[in-house]
């Protein structure tokens, strides 16, 4: 019979009664988790879980314990590593199972699925949200664009690559003329094509005046030549405004606006003129054209231009309102309720055709609401002060409306943010799918690649670098194929959104594909965007308090072995 | 099968602790004690060793566990074959010859005796 006696460990233990040993709650929890690892354990090699369980009695501490438990756990990793990929066998015995057919077939599917354009369309998608330098047309890219287009007289090209240049640019004007005399129902581009604060592209004045000509009902020429001038006086050389600008008493606006009446008299136009159309259907539709034409299919591109549409100054059109609307007042003061009430209209008028006819959803949107609200707050006044019941409650309901429009378009904005969460974890499926394709394509071609070079070595085939290869080639098609599915799923509305592109759903494409471009921004920019740091130096204090517990623990347990070496 | 594997430096201390009393029966906890072994990496070498035949392993029998210490499930024992102490010999004096490199001296690592063996605690040297 064995002679178990001689064991130290034993020896040991007969000392201990163990019946007298409390079952704590550590203890417990050990054994309980020991049952679990036998439970889970391959069914093949169970003996050895049983093996480590029977050993817990022996140990006097819960350290010991605990350290044995995550030796537990390792060894269960290992030991479905083991029987994944010998089978249970005997590693010698076990037969090396190379990639078969039903492999080849799952990477010619993988292969065959990027022919579909939508899922190509993803990936670069994708590609580009994770680099956003090469998410949008780089110079180079589009004066090789325009070359090309100018060969080939190609007007929507030519306007295409100037709006996107920077001014600095030399081609950039020059281009945009060309594409202007080969298609004039092109002149929009001068207003997309300018930069809203800085108005110094070359020959600016003269583009103005041609905007002007070519569409002369429409408002926003008009603001852009005033834009000009208003840059002049209210903004500083570093592209801040003037100091006047930020002053609560209005006499110094007033002192400071009446030295340009040049200004005065352009926005006068502006808000006269019966349109008023900001070019930004135009530029998505030119756009989409030539990305379609290109066979570019990138939709971030296309946002982002989307996103980079120019809009009329709004500090330009808000200061203008307010103007006219203290030129109503003066007009009361002085007893002109007529007088008072063209100025108020004229402020009011603007505003809802800005509102009707601007393409924006944006802050543009909100602007033309404060005016309108401005404008038929003074006139409510006007009419009431004057009896004129009719006109007063009609101004009353165009308040109330405009209010209710305004309430119900900041709601909606905060709606569309509070549904963002589910275009993110939509957009986050996509990202880590993508990564996914990545890792187990690249699995695939450097398993296979290392079998083909390797096919003759079959001495070699009872190491476990040969049979984990085996395994991975094995695997990696069919998790590739898997991310490849639900890549796709999760694709498939913003490829629906994207083959839906017009005008009208401008708007749903930014906002689809915003979710996208969240999820790589948030991890870029995790210090500064959110709470990212407060995450991180959170996590990092749970860990040290966790470190210094454990070091506490552990104190006793040394005391307790140099006691007993003593 | 006889294959030849280069034993890792794990694989080493835990031959020289089963080869230094070949013939006697080892607990896996005792083995882990005695060759600072962590379960995690001790356990799947005993499994490897034994998948090539180089280990024996057996459970305590009943008649074992009769003898005063109730209450507690049967233990696992280890022992080389004699398969496992030729390569175990093979592999240990491979090592030897290579520790005379200074690079290699770290892996011959002597198994290192409980502090309560050092200690010569009555009964021990039974073992």
């Amino acid at each position: 019979m064995f002679p178990i006696k001689t064991m130290p460990e034993i020896s040991n233990s007969e000392k201990r009664a163990p019946e007298s040993r409390q079952q704590n709650a550590s203890q417990k929890f050990i054994s309980f988790a020991f049952g679990k690892i036998v439970s889970l354990w391959p069914a093949d090699s169970r003996d050895w879980a049983l093996a480590m369980q029977a050993e817990l009695p022996q140990m006097e501490s819960t350290q010991e314990r605990l350290h044995w438990l995550a030796g537990g756990i390792m060894s269960l990793i290992k030991a479905w590593w083991n029987h994944l990929v010998y089978g249970g066998n005997p590693k010698e015995a076990t037969p090396v199972k190379l990639p078969g057919i039903a492999a080849a077939i799952l990477v010619l599917l993988a292969i065959s699925s990027f022919a579909l354009p939508g899922m190509r369309q993803g990936m670069v998608a994708v590609f580009d949200t994770w680099n956003f330098s090469r998410s949008y047309l780089n110079s180079a890219e589009l004066q090789k664009m325009g070359r090309e287009a100018e060969q080939n007289r190609d007007a929507a090209t030519l306007a295409f690559v100037a709006m996107r240049l920077p001014e600095a640019a030399p081609d950039k004007v020059r281009w945009a003329d060309l594409a202007v005399s080969l298609d004039p129902s092109l002149t929009w581009v001068y207003f997309q094509m300018a930069d809203t604060r800085k108005n110094s592209l070359a020959g600016f004045s003269d583009r103005v005046a041609r905007l002007q000509k070519w569409d002369p009902q429409n408002a926003v020429p008009l603001l852009m030549e005033a834009e000009q001038s208003f840059d002049s006086f209210a903004s500083t050389s570093n592209g801040g405004f003037a100091v006047w600008m930020s002053s609560r008493d209005y006499q110094e606006h007033v002192t400071e606006i009446s030295k340009h009446p040049e200004w005065t008299s352009t926005m006068d136009k502006a808000f006269g003129a019966p349109h008023f159309n900001d070019y930004q259907n135009e530029r998505f539709n030119l756009n989409l054209a030539v990305q379609r034409r290109y066979g570019m299919n990138r939709p971030v591109d296309l946002v982002f231009s989307t996103m980079a549409a120019r809009i009329p100054n709004l500090a330009n059109v808000m200061s203008y309102a307010r103007w006219i609307t203290y030129q109503g007042t003066q007009r009361e003061a002085a007893g002109d309720n007529s007088g008072a009430a063209g100025y108020y209209w004229r402020a009011a008028h603007f505003g809802q055709r800005m509102q009707l006819e601007s393409s924006s959803d944006g802050i543009e949107r909100l602007v033309s609401f404060t005016v309108i609200q401005n404008a038929f707050e003074k006139l409510k006044n006007l009419y009431e002060r004057t009896g004129r019941t009719d006109e007063a409650r009609y101004a009353a309901f165009e308040l109330d409306n405009t209010k209710a429009a305004k309430a119900t378009f900041r709601e909606n904005n905060w709606r569309f943010a509070e549904a963002a969460s589910i275009p993110a974890w939509s957009a986050l499926m996509i990202h880590v799918s993508s990564l996914l394709i990545l890792v187990t394509a690249l699995l695939s071609c450097v398993s296979v690649i290392w079998l083909a070079l390797r096919i003759g070595g079959v001495a070699e085939s009872h190491l476990a670098s040969h049979r984990g290869v085996c395994v991975i080639s094995r695997v990696a098609p069919a998790l590739l194929v898997s991310s490849i599915a639900l890549f796709y799923a999760n694709y498939f509305p913003y490829l629906r959104a994207f083959g839906l592109a017009s005008p009208r759903f401008a708007q749903n494409l930014t906002s689809t594909f915003g979710g996208l471009l969240q999820v790589p921004f948030f991890f870029s920019h995790f210090w500064t965007y959110g709470r990212g740091g407060v995450y991180f130096w959170t996590g990092a204090l749970v860990l040290g308090c966790f470190a210094v517990l454990i070091l506490l623990i552990r104190m006793p347990a040394r005391r307790k072995l140099e006691k007993q070496i003593a | 099968m006889a294959t030849r594997t280069r034993a890792s430096k794990q694989t080493l201390t835990l031959l020289s602790a089963l080869a230094a009393k070949p013939s006697q029966w080892h607990y896996g906890y005792a083995l882990s004690r005695e060759t600072e072994l962590m379960s995690g990496t001790l356990y799947p070498i005993l499994m490897r060793l034994e998948d090539r035949g180089w280990l024996e392993t057996q459970w305590e029998t009943s008649e074992a566990l009769a003898e005063g210490r109730g209450g507690r499930p049967p233990r696992h024992m280890y022992r080389l074959t004699a398969g496992g102490r030729a390569w175990a010999t093979e592999a240990l004096s491979a090592a030897r010859a290579t520790s005379k490199s200074k690079s290699a001296r770290a892996t011959l690592k002597p198994a290192r005796q409980h502090p309560r063996i050092q200690l010569g605690e009555p009964g021990l040297e039974r073992a």
